[in-house]
């Protein structure tokens, strides 16, 4: 088990981290929506480091790399507040494509995906069903010699500007996931913003008609796949949570010792140095899960431990952000400061990858199976 | 960075289970599990068993009868002990008396000493605390003067564990009254059948009897039984090993209460069925669970420090506040678990006896395991120090 970076790791961290510098202000860019951010130069950049695909399989344009790489970016991105298609299009329905069996269509978008040139989606979740993506109740009617679809699928991230959207269904009374262009007929995309800046749709399908070649995975290899996207998907989560407490407690470290009041600085009040310790300490141990999780999932796409690690992250992640704002006293409550976003941020995350509860009940039915 | 390869180590916690299940009676595993104190008897033979088996000091050199292991392969053998459920032997001998020894002994003091603390002929104690010196530890008082070949020590020691067990005690006392706080300390082996030693026992305030106050008068103690120069214990007493301070997760601990923890759910019942089938509950459970798991990786992570850089640093305050909290989460999720069960009390209690009728079932002792467990988090640095010691050398505030 390792829990430091490589050389290679930190050479990306290093490279993400320069070029957010350069390329990203997230008081300049507060205004933009993630689906946007895919026609930003920062965006072409990032593929062409090869930073995007860098977990996609290297006979399509990717960096074979995988989970330990994916949580350095998403924590730098959580860190700098980047909001970016990466965790809808490069994780979510990024890993579900790689771990779809072979074939021409999940072979074209792999390399599409790896070079930059589209964003994909993936649509789980469904009315009456909470954070619960593993579910479908969507049942597809065969029709000619597809089938006819017909339901709602709920908070689909990115969809506005996505090139193409992988729906979870059921076909055949079995699991499948099926590939589906945005001008599909019978499919209707609404999109509307979330509150930390996050571009949202609701997807209607109307007797949406597909044809037998647009299903990318059907049974056993569809629930692998999409047990391997989510957990990818929770563990993305937890780093973009653990990277946006670095970001928010060290900006309020700072203010703490910069920040005067009875005439000494904040840093002295012992109150204020064992809340922020606490906070440190709940830290280390989000840090440790999550790049533990990390070499666990290298070993096993759908490992239990990603789901851990979101279930720690949620309320960790609520509680540093909470109190960065906190201490700041009243300048925190500001848009233009800014560290509040930290907290819009990581309660997005909770509602799109689920609360702790939720991902508790993941871990533990995995962990125990 | 793994010196025992993956099937190595899987070999390596067979023959550990192995040991433990043909080696320790089943009505002391049973204790361990149960979180209840091993005597001092059975901890000595427990002791003896690994001293003939070579693991008595693991972490000792071969010379004195330890191994010749890398960090990886002790922090192995340590975590699955804990696993299995052997009970663990205090500190004292082996971890904190022996590291101390062969660093700063005479080769006569090593020789006079350390086989007989790793066979537990002597049993020992740690005289640190003092009444006004509590996690402040270097304000201690006991005064040590020296007249001719012997010091005369008069002072006291407080919340010593195991000292009404205790042939020998290992303190610190202080030799130059006007030397600054740390300077003026010097490290003593004191036997405790030497006259001017009484020792009184502190109660939990559940009951259970494993503190004391020692009272030192006018007791003599050899200059020979100095270890180090003069006024320099402050030092000594540092010498713990580094790799000690991994241990303060407990998180093999919590690892096994966590077991534990699922067994009783499920086979506790209410009249809807397993206590495990209730949502608010098997919430609880998974949060306790997502917890163990973190501190197991922090504490691997910790191991991954010290074989990198040979120390761990502040680190360790992390997993000290860590370890403390969430194996107390572990404990009273356990005991909401055992509800009504919970109540039967150990021992007797004023002319009742305790839990006679085993009506607790399994989930007896719980209380008491849980109590105990608020200790850590005062002795050792206190968890308020841990927050002063990240707030200052961490957080830079």
């Amino acid at each position: 088990m390792e829990f430091m970076l490589t050389e290679e790791q930190q050479l990306i961290e290093d490279t993400v981290a320069r070029l957010l510098d350069k390329q990203w202000d997230p008081r300049r860019d507060q205004a933009l929506l993630s689906a946007d951010v895919a026609r930003m130069p920062l965006w072409r950049e990032l593929a062409e480091l090869g930073l995007l695909g860098i977990a996609l399989p290297e006979e399509h344009g990717g960096g074979g790399m995988g989970p330990v790489e994916l949580t350095v970016l998403c924590r730098r991105f959580g860190r700098d507040q980047l909001r970016s298609p990466f965790l809808s299009s490069l994780i979510l329905a990024g890993t579900a494509l790689t771990f779809s069996p072979r074939g021409a269509l999940r072979d074209q978008w792999l390399r599409q995906l790896a070079a930059g040139e589209a964003t994909l989606t993936l649509a789980t979740l469904e009315d009456r069903a909470g954070y619960d993506h593993h579910h479908t109740a969507i049942e597809g009617q065969r029709y000619q010699s597809g089938y006819m679809l017909n339901g709602r699928k709920r908070a689909v991230m990115d969809a506005a500007g996505a090139d193409a959207f992988i729906v979870s269904c059921r076909l055949d009374g079995e699991l499948a996931l099926v590939l589906l262009a945005p001008e599909t007929e019978g499919m209707a995309v609404a999109s509307y913003a979330a509150f930390d800046g996050s571009s949202l749709a609701t997807l209607t399908f109307n007797d949406a008609l597909l044809p037998e070649e647009v299903v990318l995975a059907r049974g056993a290899e569809a629930r692998a796949a999409l047990e391997a996207a989510l957990a990818q998907g929770a563990l993305a989560a937890a780093a973009e949570t653990l990277g946006a407490c670095e970001g928010a407690l060290e900006r309020t470290l700072d203010y703490l010792r910069l920040r005067e009041q009875f005439g000494t600085k904040l840093a002295r009040f012992q109150a204020l140095q064992h809340r922020a310790s606490d906070l440190h300490a709940d830290l280390e141990m989000l840090r440790s899960l999550v790049s533990g999780a990390a070499q666990s999932l290298l070993h096993e796409p759908a490992h239990a431990d990603a789901f851990a690690a979101m279930a720690l992250a949620v309320p960790v992640g609520d509680r540093v952000c909470r109190e960065a704002i906190q201490m700041h006293g009243g300048i925190g409550m500001t848009l233009e400061l800014g560290i509040g976003r930290y907290l819009l941020r990581v309660n997005a995350l909770s509602r799109l990858l689920g609360d702790a509860t939720h991902n508790g009940q993941l871990y533990l039915e995995r962990m125990e199976a | 960075m793994t010196d025992l390869s993956r099937s190595e180590e899987i070999r390596f916690r067979q023959e550990i289970r192995e040991f433990v299940v043909s080696e320790v009676p089943e009505s002391i595993r049973l204790k361990v599990a149960q979180g209840r104190d091993v005597s001092r008897d059975e901890t000595i033979a427990w002791q003896r068993k690994l001293v003939a088996r070579g693991w008595g000091a693991v972490h000792w050199p071969k010379r004195w009868g330890g191994t010749d292991w890398s960090l990886q392969k002790r922090f192995v053998f340590e975590e699955e002990m804990a696993l299995a459920g052997a009970p663990s032997i205090p500190p004292f001998n082996t971890r904190m008396l022996g590291p101390i020894l062969l660093e700063y002994g005479t080769e006569e003091q090593k020789a006079r000493f350390l086989p007989g603390a790793l066979n537990m002929d002597q049993w020992w104690c740690q005289g640190y605390s003092e009444p006004s010196a509590g996690s402040d530890l270097a304000a201690l008082r006991t005064r040590a003067v020296r007249e001719g070949d012997y010091y005369h020590v008069n002072g006291g020691k407080i919340w010593t564990s195991y000292a009404h067990y205790a042939d020998w005690m290992f303190c610190l006392v202080r030799t130059d009254p006007e030397a600054k706080k740390q300077k003026g300390i010097s490290f003593l082996l004191l036997d405790m059948r030497s006259e001017g030693v009484s020792v009184e026992p502190i109660h939990h305030f559940y009951g259970a009897h494993l503190l004391n106050q020692v009272l030192l008068e006018d007791v003599k103690v050899p200059v020979e039984q100095r270890i180090g120069e003069e006024n320099t214990g402050w030092t000594t007493a540092k010498a713990l090993l580094e790799h000690e301070r991994l241990a303060t997760s407990r998180h093999a601990e919590a690892r096994r209460k966590l077991g534990r923890l699922l067994v009783l759910a499920k086979t506790n019942r209410d009249a809807s069925g397993a206590l495990y089938q209730r949502a608010d509950l098997k919430a609880r459970i998974a949060e306790v669970a997502v917890q163990v798991k973190a501190l197991e990786f922090a504490t691997r992570r910790g191991l991954e420090m010290l074989i990198r850089d040979g120390r761990i640093g502040v680190f360790a305050s992390s997993l000290n506040l860590k370890g403390v909290a969430i194996n107390q989460a572990v404990d009273e999720a356990i005991m909401d678990i055992a509800g009504v069960d919970a109540l039967a009390a150990d021992a007797a209690y004023d002319g009742l006896p305790g839990d006679l009728l085993n009506d607790g079932g399994d989930a007896r002792y719980v209380a008491e395991s849980r109590y105990y467990l608020r200790g850590p988090a005062i002795a050792a640095g206190s968890n308020e120090v841990q927050r002063n010691i990240i707030a200052k050398h961490v957080l830079d505030l």
